[in-house]
């Protein structure tokens, strides 16, 4: 008898969370956070505006595909002045490089509510290996809109900026650059 | 309500100033710290930082002031007729020397900040103006800054802070020791007149 609720819950499963559903970014509840480390102090460098395309089927993660591009522009510290520096060609160039490109290649789920992300990530034109941890803050049918489902990850992991060829203010600046993700991502 | 200081009591501009000042002291000693000693992230510090530099310039103009006014008065209270002479001693020169405190401690957070190479005009990656409330710049004695000048007047700035400080804890505890020891109205004219 155990399997009675089981079947009646996914008899009940909202459409879009069919397999092979594709998703969108929620903008405003997503936003990619980047520590910049100086002489034991601390900048935040905040992206607020991010795009792409996510295929997730919630019954077979494991075959999630995602491309998602960061617009580098507009990254800000909080002080109009920092964010020029930030912004200009000796930190991110913003000019020549205007977007940071992140490519999913594979989700390994390590528990119920987390998993290793592993993709490939292109910064100043250079692509290199990434991996991210995982960890579900929502996920269930979106508030107020029972027809589509709600999937909130949040993401953490650091990045070595030397191998993307970047070396400004080193070794004061530190190379190792620490990220949170907050990635709130709706079924269409 | 009296105006002007004399045998009798302090006037409203006088206690006004006093207190006002003894507030703002107090919050710039407690800012000083926590920003320099406590806060990691740096926009939030460059902020606490630029509200320091304006807070103390307000802090050098009502030390003028309080000092302006000060020397324009005719009298003032007298120290109780009890108080021995090495107390009276002491009194008279922790005042002067808070005085002097509320002068320099000011001007020398100034000539600090003017300092830093990063205060001069083709400083990287920015230059950092010293701004009174976003207002106006403070004008630079040091258009040329340096790092070791920076540090010896941080040091300097530093030092008067903590003195400062000793001589403020010195100042409470002789109006506590005054208003709850000795009964007298030394705590208590500064208060109501």
């Amino acid at each position: 008898m155990r399997v009675l609720p089981l079947l009646i819950l996914l008899f009940f499963l909202p459409p879009a969370a069919a397999p092979g559903a594709t998703w969108e970014i929620v903008p405003g509840a997503t936003r990619v956070e980047v520590d910049v480390h100086w002489l034991g102090r601390v900048v935040t460098l905040r992206f607020d505006r991010l795009w792409g395309s996510i295929a997730f089927d919630r019954q077979r993660p494991d075959r999630a595909r995602a491309r998602i591009t960061v617009d580098a522009r507009r990254v800000s510290t909080g002080l109009a002045v920092v964010d020029a520096f930030v912004r200009g060609p000796d930190y991110l160039n913003v000019e020549t490089y205007p977007t940071i490109g992140f490519r999913l290649d594979r989700l390994v789920r390590t528990s119920q509510s987390t998993a290793d992300v592993l993709g490939q990530l292109t910064l100043f034109g250079i692509t290199r290996p990434i991996s991210l941890q995982a960890q579900v803050f929502r996920y269930g049918p979106t508030p107020g809109a029972p027809d589509r489902f709600d999937a909130g990850f949040d993401l953490t992991g650091a990045v070595d900026r030397r191998a993307f060829g970047h070396t400004t203010g080193l070794p004061q600046i530190d190379a190792t650059l620490p990220i949170r993700i907050r990635l709130l991502m709706r079924s269409v | 309500m009296a105006l002007r200081d004399g045998p009798g009591g302090w006037g409203w501009p006088s206690r006004v100033l006093h207190w006002g000042m003894a507030a703002l002291i107090a919050a710039m000693l407690g800012l000083g710290v926590y920003m320099i000693r406590i806060e990691r992230d740096l926009i939030v510090q460059y902020q606490l930082i630029q509200l320091h530099k304006s807070l103390g310039a307000t802090a050098l103009l009502l030390a003028v002031l309080r000092l302006g006014w000060r020397l324009a008065q005719p009298g003032r209270p007298a120290l109780p007729a009890a108080m021995p002479a090495w107390q009276r001693r002491a009194a008279t020169a922790s005042h002067l020397a808070l005085y002097a405190l509320m002068l320099a401690l000011p001007v020398s957070g100034w000539l600090t900040a003017s300092a830093s190479p990063l205060n001069d005009a083709d400083a990287v990656p920015f230059r950092i103006p010293n701004m009174v409330f976003g207002l106006f710049e403070l004008p630079d004695p040091f258009p040329r800054g340096t790092e070791a000048l920076e540090a010896a007047l941080g040091t300097l700035h530093r030092g008067l802070a903590l003195t400062l400080a000793l001589l403020l804890t010195v100042h409470v505890a002789a109006a506590v020791k005054h208003h709850l020891h000795d009964r007298d109205q030394v705590l208590r004219r500064m208060w109501r007149g």
